[in-house]
């Protein structure tokens, strides 16, 4: 550091500097009359500090908080994975041990636990997340759950035919056998089929199948003989005793699987509406004057903050976050 | 934070003493990373992936040297491995492979990792509208008579507040390079 050199100097020093584009070429010493030559140490050190000013800026342009939250979200995901993996693995122990009085506590997010009944176990699995969870079953067919759906299935699965129960939604990829048929029991009705894949969603009113490949019968467990045979592109329904067979025409039925959303010239509400299911939220239109705005386009595994944002842009709206799940969606 | 604590403190899963030695490391990786790889977006998703990893096997991790340098090292290791793959296009990919140690050392790297924690305190030691203008300068390319507009002050004042920062750059960075 050096006496001579004032705090005007610093200045006309900055003034140069920064003026001076970031090539390297930072004075001419010639075209600074203020420089006296007891001064020209002192400002080649300011030279060098803004250098590395020059260099800490190009350090500084990576996003760290954007990053964090990218990498902390990973953390959370895996350490989410791993508590109900673990969790799983406690099955096993439950029979070895039976002798003791045993207290399970089922804490989290996914719970599968085994019992007992005439030396005939159930296997039950509840999907309590938002994110599909697989289920693969002793012959090799998977099944896919869907947020709160509940399949359970008994050490007999896979002897004679392949019987599991489901309420909720789920889709089923059956690997074909056709020795032993593949069941489905859901309410008061029943889905039988050899080897295809089929969506079936059903609350306590109604049972819905959606047939993806292959083909399907679907009848009413108290009389066989009422069925109807679904192939794929076909839509069967059971509501208050009356089984029907319609077509398909929601090309989303899979969305809340795969995430894949296709929208042809449709309402906003209605897209609205798939999107909330896909997603497991609850976004609500604050403005009436927007339901018929009409959609096209197709969203392939995007995340809902990226659909929200393409659909606000393209017609001018605004995306409120209400609660952690609950959004208003308003004309700006 | 003290290397030592904050080690102990991330074996024993504490995600803030993480998120601190994240939040302090994070650029100045990527930096380093970039000059190897040549490639912003890379150069990220590496720098990420070590710290996940650090995260992932911070029970069983053995350290001897400090954590800083370790950290330094895999990212040095990682991208080298790109690089030798061929899975970045860079046009100085031979030079990287031929003569790594100079350039790309990682002691260097590791000085101008601290190098930017001075930086960054220095900035947050200036004054309010010293750091803005500063910044409004130097991030944002704004000339003089621009700032002096936009924040209704004089040059004069512009001037007087960029001395003021090149003092406050000039005299923290004295020791280094």
């Amino acid at each position: 550091m050096n006496a001579m050199f004032t705090d005007t100097d610093y200045q006309k020093a900055a003034k140069i500097l920064a003026n001076t584009n970031n090539d390297g070429n930072f004075y001419n010493p010639e075209s600074q009359d203020f420089i006296e030559i007891s001064q020209i140490a002192e400002f080649e050190a300011c030279v060098e500090t803004w250098k590395t000013i020059n260099k800490m800026q190009e350090i500084q342009k990576f996003d760290t908080d954007t990053a964090w939250n990218k990498l902390h979200q990973r953390i959370s995901d895996e350490e989410l994975n791993q508590f109900n993996y673990r969790e799983k693995k406690v099955i096993p122990m439950r029979w070895i041990v039976g002798i003791a009085a045993t207290v399970v506590l089922l804490v989290g997010f996914t719970s599968l636990w085994v019992y007992q009944r005439s030396s005939n176990q159930t296997f039950q699995v509840v999907n309590n997340k938002v994110e599909p969870q697989k289920v693969e079953l002793p012959d090799g067919s998977n099944v896919f759950l869907n947020k709160d759906a509940q399949l359970s299935y008994t050490q007999s699965y896979n002897q004679n035919q392949r019987n599991v129960k489901l309420s909720g939604e789920a889709f089923f990829e059956v690997v074909p056998n056709s020795q032993k048929p593949f069941i489905v029991e859901c309410n008061q009705t029943s889905v039988k089929v050899l080897g295809t894949s089929f969506n079936i969603s059903s609350s306590a009113k109604y049972t819905e199948v959606i047939v993806a490949s292959g083909r399907v019968e679907f009848y009413e467990n108290s009389s066989i003989s009422t069925n109807v045979i679904l192939l794929p592109g076909d839509k069967g329904f059971f509501s208050n005793g009356n089984l029907s067979k319609i077509t398909n025409d929601n090309q989303n039925y899979l969305s809340w699987k795969d995430h894949k959303l296709v929208f042809k010239a449709m309402p906003l509400q209605q897209v609205i509406s798939d999107i909330n299911q896909t997603y497991h939220c609850q976004i609500e239109i604050g403005d009436t004057s927007i339901n018929n705005l009409l959609i096209t386009t197709t969203f392939n595994d995007i995340p809902l903050s990226g659909i929200m944002e393409s659909i606000t842009l393209a017609f001018n709206l605004k995306f409120v976050k209400q609660t952690e799940t609950s959004y208003i969606l308003l004309n700006k | 934070m003290n290397e030592q604590i904050s080690l102990s403190a991330i074996k024993n899963g504490n995600i803030n003493a993480f998120e601190e030695l994240f939040r302090s490391l994070y650029p100045p990786l990527c930096g380093y990373a970039l000059k190897i790889l040549n490639d912003s977006d890379l150069a990220e998703e590496i720098v990420q992936e070590v710290f996940y990893q650090l995260w992932k096997k911070k029970e069983d991790l053995l350290i001897t040297s400090s954590l800083n340098s370790y950290l330094y090292k895999a990212v040095y290791n990682r991208s080298l491995h790109l690089v030798e793959h061929k899975q970045v296009e860079n046009k100085y990919a031979n030079h990287v492979l031929n003569d790594n140690s100079e350039i790309y050392s990682i002691q260097d790297a590791m000085q101008a990792g601290e190098i930017y924690q001075i930086y960054k305190k220095t900035l947050s030691q200036l004054p309010h509208r010293c750091r803005k203008i500063f910044q409004m300068n130097r991030d944002f390319g704004l000339k003089y008579n621009e700032i002096a507009i936009k924040l209704s002050i004089s040059v004069k004042t512009v001037e007087a507040d960029m001395g003021k920062a090149l003092k406050a750059f000039r005299h923290s960075l004295a020791e280094y390079k």
